[in-house]
């Protein structure tokens, strides 16, 4: 690997390092709580908690490289079910953060040449970073994150998306290249070092695929386009 | 009771930490940002300000900047609770000084216990 990769990887590995903490410092918090009170850990909770934690683990070392692999073998993988599972995963978290997940996909696709297991972290972890910098609105109401694919010219585009982002392909370039370097590396998304969308990043890179600002809609959010499998719509 | 004004944007956290201080018999209010922090200021002066560096869309530092420049909102005691090492923050002895900060907890080091120590402690400054 050469040095260039191995210092991307690195500063990945940090940030990761830094975003796990945020789960275990809600563990921590509320053992002790539950310490100094008759009341109880809260077992759902605890259970997000540490689901999403191995899951951002797990998601790091997916966008890893494979030394074994020279390239990655690609696959016909239905979009729609692939976001269908980000949201399932998102579930146990969203409801943590009185958040809402929405799967919303305009019309019917055909597949996409992707590699499920990647493809599925990818929305997986751009949804945990959405969810967690939501602002909870003042009427009580809960957060709303929309997990969409949708037809464009170029493609089929499938994403994650908020009424709240306000960010620009400007700003996301800058943040990704940021990476490592600071603490809070896309204040527009999140006060956390947004370790979910570098991940989704990296692992949509491995899948030749960018991530980009995006519109839906009313809505603003991250995603990428993914070519159909030619060769599928011709059966 | 004394009143407590919570800035941490982590909803999640924001509500593990303002049970516990709730509990040990303090009044508060938490904002997930700095527009609502100041309007909760401007609406009723807290006793002290518990604040989170790193704030989506805004920074932490431009709030305490904000809050001093407001005669009336000099003296609260503010403690700064950040997942920002200080060693990798902007802070230091004197700027701490200058804007009123009477603590840096480092908050994956510090637990609910010594955050409440650092409440009394602000309160038994404040009061000298």
């Amino acid at each position: 690997m050469d040095d260039n990769k191995q210092g991307v990887n690195d500063y990945l590995l940090r940030t990761v390092v830094e975003q796990i903490k945020l789960p275990l410092i809600h563990i921590a918090r509320q053992a002790e709580i539950a310490k100094d009170s008759s009341a109880g850990v809260d077992p759902e909770s605890l259970s997000a908690l540490s689901e999403m934690a191995i899951k951002l683990i797990d998601s790091y070392f997916l966008s890893l490289p494979d030394p074994n692999q020279v390239k990655l073998a690609l696959e016909p993988v239905s979009l729609s079910s692939v976001l269908q599972t980000a949201a399932y995963n998102l579930e146990g978290m969203a409801k943590l953060y009185n958040c809402e997940i929405q799967l919303r996909l305009s019309g019917k696709f055909s597949p996409v040449m992707s590699h499920r297991t990647r493809l599925e972290a990818a929305f997986t972890m751009l949804g945990f970073a959405f969810i967690e910098s939501q602002n909870q609105p003042e009427n009580g109401k809960k957060s709303q994150v929309y997990l969409t694919g949708y037809k464009t010219a170029q493609g089929l585009a499938g994403g994650v998306f908020s009424p709240q982002l306000e960010m620009t392909n400007e700003s996301l370039k800058r943040g990704l290249e940021g990476l490592g370097k600071q603490h809070q590396a896309l204040p527009e998304l999140s006060q956390t070092t947004s370790a979910g969308v570098f991940i989704a990043d990296a692992l949509l890179d491995n899948l030749a695929a960018k991530l980009r600002v995006a519109h839906y809609r009313k809505l603003s959010g991250l995603a990428t386009t993914l070519l159909p499998s030619r060769q599928l719509q011709l059966i | 009771m004394k009143k407590i004004l919570l800035v941490e944007p982590d909803s999640l956290l924001a509500k593990s930490y303002s049970q516990y201080l709730i509990n040990n018999g303090f009044s508060v209010k938490v904002s997930h940002h700095v527009q609502k922090a100041v309007d909760e200021i401007d609406t009723e002066l807290p006793d002290v300000v518990i604040l989170e560096l790193q704030i989506a869309s805004h920074n932490g530092y431009e709030f305490l900047y904000e809050l001093r420049s407001y005669m009336e909102w000099q003296d609260i005691p503010v403690i700064i609770h950040t997942s920002v090492p200080i060693h990798v923050s902007s802070m230091n002895d004197q700027i701490m000084k200058q804007l009123g900060v009477v603590s840096y907890l480092y908050k994956p080091s510090t637990s609910l216990s010594k955050l409440l120590y650092a409440v009394d402690d602000s309160l038994t400054v404040s009061k000298k």
